[in-house]
């Protein structure tokens, strides 16, 4: 799998994969995507550049050990419930906070938001982790 | 269209029992992955199979759609693929991993933890 | 903006006050911690206090549970205000709260016990992490009102499961997880096709309203199906008598600490799910289901016995213990009377407590002995008093005679059994005992009197065992102490249980406040 073509053109591909994973993240609440499907673009991002450029340098890339990221997100989309125990609404509500831009517009923040980023983690940990074991072991 | 996914259903059904006999564990393997994938396609077909109108309550209405296909069972068929997405992948490489260790993929010699001659008490003491 | 009163019906809008948040500590303080501890696993040094804190809170959250389900009945909280049967709805009675704080505190006591057990290797990879995540499942499914979301805790449990089975990954590890592995994926299977179904039928998931929908439903043929696909379902989770060969395939495979948070937890979390499906969905077991758990039960009972007398090493013999046990549990929910169903709740508790003290000790007394087979170990009484001791008095606990916990559930259970004409019960269940009597008699006759391996002459000491460190002999002693006591308290001082248990049978029984609970909109009682 090592030609010159895949090596030369893989680096670009993955930048572009993982930007299409937070595109499609970050659009997930209003319309077909989400943090599932977001991680699992940015996992298979991951795994062409693990067969391009080998496992080695997909650690060196994420720098966190897939594990951790896993284990972050689980911590973040258990702690996306935690703002419905201010506003005293039953556990994981959607609580959403307009974050003013300056030039008039808002910015949308929410807590749903919040535990898609998380599910993204947990499920490019998870399947990163997964993928370079697999490799590893060949 | 229910009535030919039914069919399929019990295809699948049939050959995932089938591969499940098997000595094999490998074919234990595509036997159970089977067995899942008609599983999710039984409660898919349960659920109604249309694409006429989509699941969306209008305006000002009060009471039940007819004619749309319900949306819940395919977000619990969605859960339970990717949990059998997971169980599959775990029970993959476990499978390999037993196979490298314990030498064969024949569930009968599978018999380190349950060896066949073990060594008895004496019954008196 | 859409109609505020179209809104109230389907979602809550009174507040949520911080009392109602008890209902997810269970789960939600062992899940973030886990995932904590996951992030710091390459500091093999904290891994054990942060699972020591996640059992503790888990298990002071539904202590709370417990008292407060006391006093104003069931508790509920739907998930994200989506009002039952809308919403996801976490729903406790007496039953899962007293289950939750007993697996928790089972899974305290196991993470006492872990040091002297896991090595710095393992608690990097993750078992403590593991642990954590099996307490999540086990209290989720303890916990949860919905039956989609049961499934969903039973497969958290069982990947957990899976990954603290492979630890390590010796041969007879993989060897025994192949056999877990398949039969419970078939299990949870089976579990989601009758889910599925369910729905297909009814069309709701939530246990509260399928109380009244399947009653009214008009399915029966297909409810019927159902109810066995469920019967079948959970036996294999349980291991009830034809599903059970996983149970000892398995169990005496991986370290002792994983073995006896299984044979605590595992069992009866299916155990668990058929007392809730079977008397809030199936109230009236349709079909011949009731019948079946009776016979399916009394077989486990006798089945077990004669397993645990044949085996020859210490921890297979454990397991059809256990399996005997789980027959015990079965028979409580076939009579399904008041009095049964305390017996079945009592024993439950009993034997979480009991079989993980027994595995427990197995780990001390394999260590000490060099093996786990009873042919090998010998002279454990001339070696150290307390284990042979606290072994005594564990094998009275699970024989069921006094003064210890395993007597009053059997007494009841008989009681029951007699007072419902089900004489042949009661022959299964005396049976079963005598056969236990006698496989954990002789056993201790071996393991403890003994001199030495099996070819020592009578009256002679020539233990060839390691002496364990004091160091570790007292890690590892403290959480079987702790069991031996309370096995004694429960046993001296039953009323405590019984208390719980009639309440727990009570509620189990009469879901009224069940359902009340559930569909709860928040709004204060006038």
């Amino acid at each position: 799998m090592n030609t010159i073509i895949l090596r030369t053109i893989a680096p670009a591909l993955t930048a572009l994969m993982i930007i299409f994973s937070l595109f499609v993240l970050l659009r997930g609440h209003n319309e077909p995507g989400g943090g599932f499907i977001g991680g699992l673009i940015a996992a298979s991002a991951m795994a062409l550049y693990g067969i391009s450029s080998g496992v080695r340098a997909v650690r060196r890339a994420l720098y966190f050990h897939p594990v951790t990221m896993g284990g972050f997100g689980v911590l973040m989309a258990a702690c996306s419930g935690i703002p419905s125990y201010i506003n005293q609404v039953p556990f994981l509500s959607g609580i959403w906070w307009k974050v003013p831009l300056g030039n008039g517009d808002y910015f949308d923040l929410s807590t749903p938001m919040i535990f898609d980023i998380g599910v993204w983690f947990v499920v490019v940990g998870a399947i990163t982790a997964i993928m370079l074991t697999l490799e590893e072991a060949d | 269209m229910e009535f030919y996914l039914t069919i399929l259903v019990g295809l699948i059904f049939a050959a995932s029992t089938y591969m499940m006999q098997s000595r094999s564990v490998i074919r234990l393997v595509l036997g159970v992955a089977l067995l899942g994938n008609a599983v999710n396609l039984l409660i898919f077909t349960v659920g109604r199979v249309t694409r006429d109108i989509p699941p969306i309550i209008p305006k000002d209405f009060h009471g039940t759609l007819t004619g749309i296909a319900n949306p819940l069972p395919q977000a619990l068929i969605l859960t339970a693929i990717v949990i059998g997405f997971a169980l599959f992948a775990f029970v993959l490489v476990l499978t390999y991993r037993a196979y490298e260790s314990l030498g064969t993929d024949n569930s009968d010699d599978m018999r380190i933890a349950e060896p066949e001659k073990t060594q008895a008490s004496k019954l008196t003491y | 903006m859409a109609d505020p009163n179209l809104i109230s019906e389907a979602m809550r809008t009174t507040p949520t006050l911080l009392a109602e948040w008890k209902i997810l500590t269970p789960m939600l303080a062992p899940l973030v911690l886990a995932a904590i501890s996951l992030i710091l696993r390459q500091k093999d040094q904290w891994q054990f206090y942060i699972a020591f804190t996640a059992a503790l809170i888990a298990m002071i959250g539904s202590g709370f549970l417990v008292f407060d389900i006391i006093i104003d009945g069931p508790q509920s909280l739907v998930m994200s205000g989506w009002l039952a049967p809308y919403g996801i709805a976490f729903t406790a009675d007496s039953l899962s709260a007293i289950f939750a704080f007993i697996a928790s505190l089972v899974t305290l006591l196991i993470i006492l016990y872990s040091p002297a057990d896991v090595d710095k290797a393992a608690s990097k990879a993750g078992y403590y992490t593991l642990i954590m995540m099996l307490l999540v499942g086990v209290n989720g499914s303890f916990l949860t009102g919905d039956i989609f979301n049961l499934y969903v805790w039973f497969e958290v449990m069982l990947i957990s499961s899976f990954g603290l089975l492979i630890l390590g990954g010796d041969k007879i590890q993989l060897d025994g997880a192949v056999k877990y592995a398949f039969l419970n994926l078939l299990g949870t299977t089976f579990f989601l096709i009758a889910t599925g179904l369910l729905y297909g039928v009814t069309g709701t998931l939530n246990f509260a309203d399928l109380f009244g929908k399947v009653a009214a439903s008009e399915a029966t043929g297909t409810l019927a199906i159902l109810s066995v696909l469920f019967l079948f379902a959970f036996g294999i989770k349980a291991a009830a008598f034809p599903m059970y060969f996983w149970l000892p395939a398995a169990y005496h495979t991986p370290r002792v600490a994983v073995s006896a948070i299984f044979a605590g937890l595992l069992t009866k979390v299916g155990i668990y799910a058929l007392m809730r499906i079977f008397t809030i969905v199936f109230p009236e077991g349709n079909g011949a289901a009731f019948e079946l758990f009776g016979i399916i039960g009394g077989l486990t009972v006798i089945v077990g016995g004669l397993g645990a007398i044949a085996q020859t090493e210490l921890r297979r013999m454990l397991a059809y213990l256990l399996m005997s046990g789980v027959g015990m549990l079965m028979i409580g929910i076939s009579i399904h009377t008041q009095l049964s169903l305390m017996a079945t709740v009592q024993y439950a508790i009993h034997s979480m407590l009991v079989m993980t003290g027994l595995y427990l000790l197995s780990g001390v007394i394999g260590r000490m002995a060099g093996s786990f087979e009873i042919a090998k170990i010998g002279g454990i009484v001339m070696q150290n008093h307390f284990v042979a001791i606290a072994y005594f008095g564990l094998a009275l606990a699970v024989m069921g005679l006094p003064p210890f916990s395993g007597l009053w559930p059997k007494y009841m259970m008989v009681m029951a059994a007699f007072e419902q004409g089900h004489y042949w019960l009661i022959t299964a269940i005396l049976v079963g005992s005598f056969l236990t009597i006698a496989a954990v008699g002789r056993a201790s006759i071996q393991m403890i009197w003994r001199g030495g391996d099996v070819d020592t002459p009578d009256g002679q000491y020539e233990a060839r065992g390691k002496r364990l460190e004091n160091k570790q002999l007292r890690i590892m002693m403290l959480p079987i102490s702790i069991i031996f006591l309370l096995t004694l308290w429960l046993g001296v001082s039953p009323n405590t249980m019984i208390r719980q248990a009639d309440l727990a049978a009570y509620d189990l029984l009469n879901v009224e406040q069940y359902i009340q609970a559930t569909f709860d909109t928040g709004e204060p009682e006038q």
